[in-house]
């Protein structure tokens, strides 16, 4: 495998692996509570444009698996669905009328991309 | 036991009536009122059998964690032994430190790192370093103390009482025969939300106890899978009460399917034909879900969930695609310490996982909208505006709470406040 940050064919998605191509659940979560409203949504439609392609990318694999640049494609998608409650349900970065900052967590998280 | 159905669809729902409750405003101390507090923690919290979740959590010979229960100054050690679930005061039995000291694992013996003082994990004192040099010595009365415990249909329960004043089935009565051999698909994985709330244990309990709020609370994350037009403000399809214990079925839209706007959602889940997007379970289970009569008891068509609040601090939710549990621990009378778990399968490969996060993403958001109303309620609640809240219909299991609570804190034995 080369040195690449994300598989061949998803260049365009490298500017958002620092941000959003984080390792748990928790931790995804909080990226997607702290960035704008901007930031979402220009990840967001970035990432969905690629999702179909990369879910066939990584599709029939045991993800526990994937490693470098795969593992980091698979990060982004699973950003994607953070991404996803702003923009598809609030329309703004966290829930109307939810507190900010808050202690909500998830502490145990599932084994695998947890 | 009382069976309670409603139909949604009528002008009223008469839950409350069947219940056998009464319709006033109901009082506001009890979730500021120190006094009313203590009392809770003396008659309630250290006279009934507590649920601590599933059995399976340690599920190997030598698995134990450690649960701490605030308002009883008490960490337990709950073990799995070859015999069976045991539970001790996480307590040596020399000069008092405490014996374990992380949350969970699993190990043979426990060792005392004060002076090695070491247990087997059925609370026998097998190790005692200059054993010679004590006086009139008896290991064998030197072992961990014990806390009732019992399990049933894989709950671990213990109780406070030294001598608990009823058993565990007494306590459960027509429930604990009601609810037997249901499955609780993945009960041995799960994933964990939790909370320091400044909030009295009730308004938490309270906040996940009706669905009155889901319209108004939640329009974006669940509202359109819990209401419709056939049923707008999401009343409830039937309540149950067993003595201390109440269950409620929930309405959830049968017509719902995630809208054009949701395109993630759409399609992470475009790998499977049908779409039960809150899905955890397997068809099989989900079957016996169905076919089981205490369960969706109304065998109703528009099925969501049903919230089962088992006396005082615990509840267990299922739904056709699986359960979740909510502890709410009270710590102090205005703080409290929140645990939802949900019991879901490891998910291999992109697709599974994806639907996983996009479900566990949701759920953040829907448990973030039902606590992070909480606090500001218990402001509202000290601020001493109010001396009563009035409720609804589809807030009966509120009511039925504080009732029964009120049988605790006054009756003398717990026999009577079972009555
Ligand atoms: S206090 Fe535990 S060995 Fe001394
Ligand atoms: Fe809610």
């Amino acid at each position: 495998m080369s040195g690449a940050v994300l598989p061949a064919g998803f260049e365009a998605l490298e500017p958002f692996v620092g941000y959003w191509a984080v390792a748990g659940v928790q931790q995804r979560r909080e990226r997607r509570e702290n960035a704008s409203m901007d930031d979402i949504e220009t990840f967001y439609n970035a990432m969905l444009a690629l999702a179909p392609q990369a879910i066939a990318h990584l599709e029939g694999r045991q993800i526990v698996d994937l490693e470098g640049a795969d593992r980091t494609l698979m990060e982004l998608l699973l950003a994607l669905a953070h991404a996803s409650m702003a923009t598809e349900l609030h329309r703004q970065p966290r829930a109307p009328f939810t507190p900010w900052p808050h202690e909500v967590r998830l502490v145990e998280a599932p084994a695998i991309f947890g | 036991m009382n069976d309670q159905v409603a139909d949604f669809r009528a002008e009223k729902t008469n839950l409350t009536e069947l219940a056998g409750l009464g319709k006033g405003p109901v009082s506001l101390e009890p979730y500021r009122s120190q006094e009313w507090f203590e009392k809770e923690v003396e008659q309630v919290f250290k006279r009934a059998w507590l649920c601590l979740g599933r059995e399976e959590r340690i599920g190997n010979p030598g698995d134990y964690f450690v649960q701490t229960i605030e308002v009883a100054k008490a960490e337990i050690l709950v073990t799995r032994t070859r015999e069976g679930v045991r539970a001790f005061h996480n307590v040596c039995s020399h000069r008092s430190n405490k014996v374990v000291l992380d949350r969970g694992g699993n190990a043979s013996r426990f060792v005392c790192r004060y002076h090695n003082w070491t247990y087997k994990n059925d609370g026998a004192l097998i190790g005692v370093p200059d054993e010679k040099n004590f006086f009139d010595f008896d290991k064998k009365r030197c072992g961990l103390t014990k806390v009732a415990c019992e399990t049933w249909e894989g709950w671990i329960f213990i109780n406070l009482q030294p001598v608990p004043e009823v058993s565990l089935t007494e306590f459960l009565g027509d429930f604990g025969q009601i609810y037997t051999g249901i499955p609780y698909p993945h009960s041995d994985k799960s994933i964990l939300f939790v909370s320091h709330l400044k909030a009295n244990w009730k308004v938490i309990a309270d906040a996940f106890a009706e669905t009155y709020h889901i319209p108004a609370i939640h329009p974006e994350t669940i509202g359109s899978t819990f209401a419709s037009n056939e049923n707008p403000f999401a009343r409830p399809i039937s309540a149950q009460t067993w003595g201390p214990h109440r269950s409620v079925s929930t309405y959830g839209n049968p017509e719902y399917v995630p809208p054009i706007g949701s395109q993630v959602e759409r399609l992470f889940y475009s790998n499977i034909a049908t779409g039960n997007v809150l899905s955890a379970a397997s068809l099989e289970d989900t079957e016996v879900f169905l076919k089981h009569p205490a369960i969706n008891p109304t065998k109703s068509g528009s099925w969501a969930v049903d919230v089962t609040w088992l006396f005082p601090h615990f509840q267990f939710d299922v739904s056709p695609g699986g359960f979740w549990t909510h502890h709410f621990w009270p710590v102090s009378v205005n703080e409290t310490r929140w645990e939802a778990r949900f019991h879901i399968p490891d998910a291999p490969d992109v697709w599974s996982r994806l639907q996983q996060e996009h479900y566990i993403a949701r759920l953040g958001e829907i448990l973030l909208e039902d606590v992070g109303n909480t606090e500001r309620t218990q402001e509202g609640i000290n601020s001493g505006a109010k001396e009563h809240m009035v409720l609804q219909d589809g807030e009966v299991m509120i009511r039925h709470s504080l009732h029964q609570l009120e049988k605790w804190v006054h009756a003398e034995t717990v026999r009577e406040a079972l009555a």
